[in-house]
């Protein structure tokens, strides 16, 4: 079986991660995806900037009462 | 995690299964608390059922059953309100469908039997009652029971399978009557209609849902 070679993109470990976590799930909730990874807010919030300027997620940024919500999900397409 | 643009096949590999396991993990401990809330919750009513049974000598506390989903309900909410919420996932939304379905078969059995020994009771003799009534306690156990198994099952923790079985086995094969028999006079076992099945319910709850939920939370 011949593979696509995996996009450069994707060689980054919280890059990686965060995709493997999105695999298994609907949509995440940043500080869910914060928690799993064990990463640092300003390190995710770029790697995640960067995998949805690529199309491989969406972020979906809106309110839980007053508080601001950001919402990540697998690209589809 | 760091930047690291020379990941080797094998460390991506450890990314992958680590993120799945960990999401499987974070599902593990959600459905611990559930469960765990759960039977304190239902340790705690079936104390106050029996206790207003006993003190109106009248099983009318029986029906505060029925609003029993609303207080998990309501006791979930209160505990979760500032917690990160766990995602749906595929083995969350298989456990999740799996309580769903049992729980409703559950309601949907008890308001049935209680409208059907009602009628018995009101309009056949005892003899139709014995041999025709429905009984809630036994079945919405049995029904548990097996959620909790099917659960371990999803969760790959086998120690919730054998505690759903057990919590079966025990309350369902008559153990522990024969060991209340053993332990109380004839008297006194005789007084414990009066708070039957709150009894069975308490033992239940303790076996089959807090003492696994403990253990799913606990588990590192």
């Amino acid at each position: 079986m011949n593979f696509q070679p995996l996009d450069p993109l994707l060689h980054a470990e919280l890059r990686l991660a965060v995709m493997s976590l999105l695999i298994s799930t609907e949509e995440a909730e940043f500080p869910y995806i914060k928690e799993q990874t064990g990463a640092t807010a300003g390190n995710l919030s770029v790697q995640i900037d960067k995998l949805s300027s690529a199309g491989y997620i969406k972020v979906k940024k809106t309110f839980k009462g007053k508080r601001p919500c950001t919402i990540c999900r697998m690209n589809e397409n | 995690m760091e930047e690291n643009m020379e990941l080797t096949a094998e460390r991506s590999l450890e990314i992958i299964t680590e993120q799945i396991e960990k999401s499987r993990r974070a599902v593990s401990k959600d459905t611990g608390q559930w469960l765990f809330v759960s039977g304190l919750t239902t340790m705690l009513m079936s104390v106050i059922v029996a206790g207003v049974n006993l003190l109106t000598r009248t099983p009318i506390a029986h029906l505060l059953w029925f609003a029993f989903p609303v207080v998990i309900w309501l006791v979930m909410k209160y505990i979760n309100r500032n917690r990160v919420p766990v995602p749906e996932s595929l083995v969350g939304t298989l456990v999740k469908k799996t309580w769903y379905t049992i729980l409703t078969f559950a309601l949907v059995y008890s308001v049935i039997a209680v409208v059907w020994n009602r009628y018995l009771v009101v309009y056949e003799s005892p003899d139709v009652y014995l041999c025709a009534g429905m009984h809630i306690t036994p079945t919405v156990i049995t029904l548990l029971a097996v959620a909790v198994s099917i659960t371990g099952l999803i969760l790959k923790k086998s120690s919730l399978v054998w505690f759903g079985l057990l919590s079966f086995i025990i309350l369902r094969c008559g153990f522990f009557s024969l060991i209340l028999g053993r332990l109380l006079s004839p008297t006194e076992f005789g007084k414990l209609s009066l708070i039957r099945p709150c009894d069975y319910i308490f033992l239940f709850a303790l076996v089959g849902l807090t003492l696994p939920g403990w253990m799913l939370i606990r588990k590192k």
